[in-house]
């Protein structure tokens, strides 16, 4: 089996999904799985009435997708998105490990995140569930858009580390806030 | 529905499109009241979502115009609308739908002026050429 993409993207689906990513992988199917979205009928539908055109989009609880990511049939693209490190971090524990590895996509600036990369903006926290993941065999890699550049393993720990550097010498990353 | 001079609309967008399509606007019919753009560029949803709620908290009628259906302005915009049920959402916004929007709102019914501004819109696309011969 393999799934079509699976990303990690504060926006869920959205038009660098839809349109950036969807066609190149052949995605049919956008399997939001998030706690928040699942249990909100309205945000569902929001999302259910904004599918592309010859896709369609379903919302699973984590607790299902857990259970159930490696039924996930490869004879439909499936693209999986995760809200955000905390929630693939919680599927990890579980032995998620899906072969195509788990691009992050977006993590916007908001109170307390220091900048990664221009699209990626962590905490203290979620850079420790980072460093973590990166070592877990995930294949964690960053990549905004195809065709934007790609940062694998090594390359995210050294921005991580030249961050935490940063940090220790007082500087504050972006600056930029919610 | 009564016409309303003042009904306010959103512009809500990806990067610079709804401040550059307002500018173009106001060029061809002067200057507008009520009107603004939101870009999504480097805002979550949240912040998006809190940007727009200090615009709607009148809870007067307001037109929120979005690029994209499916993309992160029309999910936001569609999630407000659960609370602020007087809001009229309007994807696919292109300068035609808007210079009708500009030019009948206050002039007709609010149920005319969704018709008259979705009417336009589709209307203003169209494509001329390759009838006979397509170019390969």
């Amino acid at each position: 089996m393999s799934l079509a993409l699976v990303r990690v993207d504060d926006r869920l689906l959205h038009g660098q999904v839809a349109l950036g990513w969807g066609p190149g992988v052949h995605a049919r199917v956008y399997l939001i799985a998030d706690d928040r979205v699942a249990a909100d009928s309205w945000e569902r539908a929001a999302y259910e009435a904004a599918a592309p055109p010859g896709t369609r989009v379903e919302v699973w609880d984590l607790a299902r997708l857990a259970a159930r990511w490696r039924d996930l049939n490869g004879a439909e693209g499936t693209v999986i998105l995760l809200r955000g490190l905390r929630e693939l971090a919680d599927l990890e524990k579980t032995g998620f490990r899906p072969p195509s590895g788990v691009n992050l996509g977006g993590l916007h600036a908001s109170p307390g995140t220091r900048e990664l990369l221009p699209f990626l903006h962590v905490t203290m926290d979620e850079s420790a569930i980072l460093a973590r993941l990166l070592e877990s065999g995930l294949g964690l890699y960053a990549q905004e858009l195809p065709g934007r550049p790609r940062y694998d393993r090594d390359a995210l720990l050294a921005l991580l580390a030249a961050m935490e550097g940063g940090a220790a010498a007082g500087r504050t990353g972006s600056g930029a806030g919610r | 529905m009564s016409p309303a001079a003042t009904i306010r609309a959103t512009l809500v967008t990806h990067g610079a499109l709804g401040a550059e399509l307002l500018k173009t606007a106001e060029a061809i019919l002067g200057p507008q009241e009520g009107c603004a753009f939101v870009s999504n560029a480097g805002r979550s949803l949240e912040a998006l979502m809190a940007e727009l709620s200090d615009r709607l908290d009148d809870g007067e009628p307001q037109v929120l115009f979005v690029d994209l259906l499916g993309g992160s302005c029309g999910h936001v915009c569609a999630l407000i609308q659960r609370r602020y049920p007087k809001v009229l959402l309007a994807a696919g916004i292109n300068l035609p739908m808007l210079l009708e929007f500009l030019h009948h709102r206050g002039r007709v019914p609010l149920g005319e002026l969704k018709a008259r501004l979705l009417e336009r819109g589709r209307d203003g696309i169209r494509c001329f050429g390759w009838d006979e011969e397509a170019p390969r």
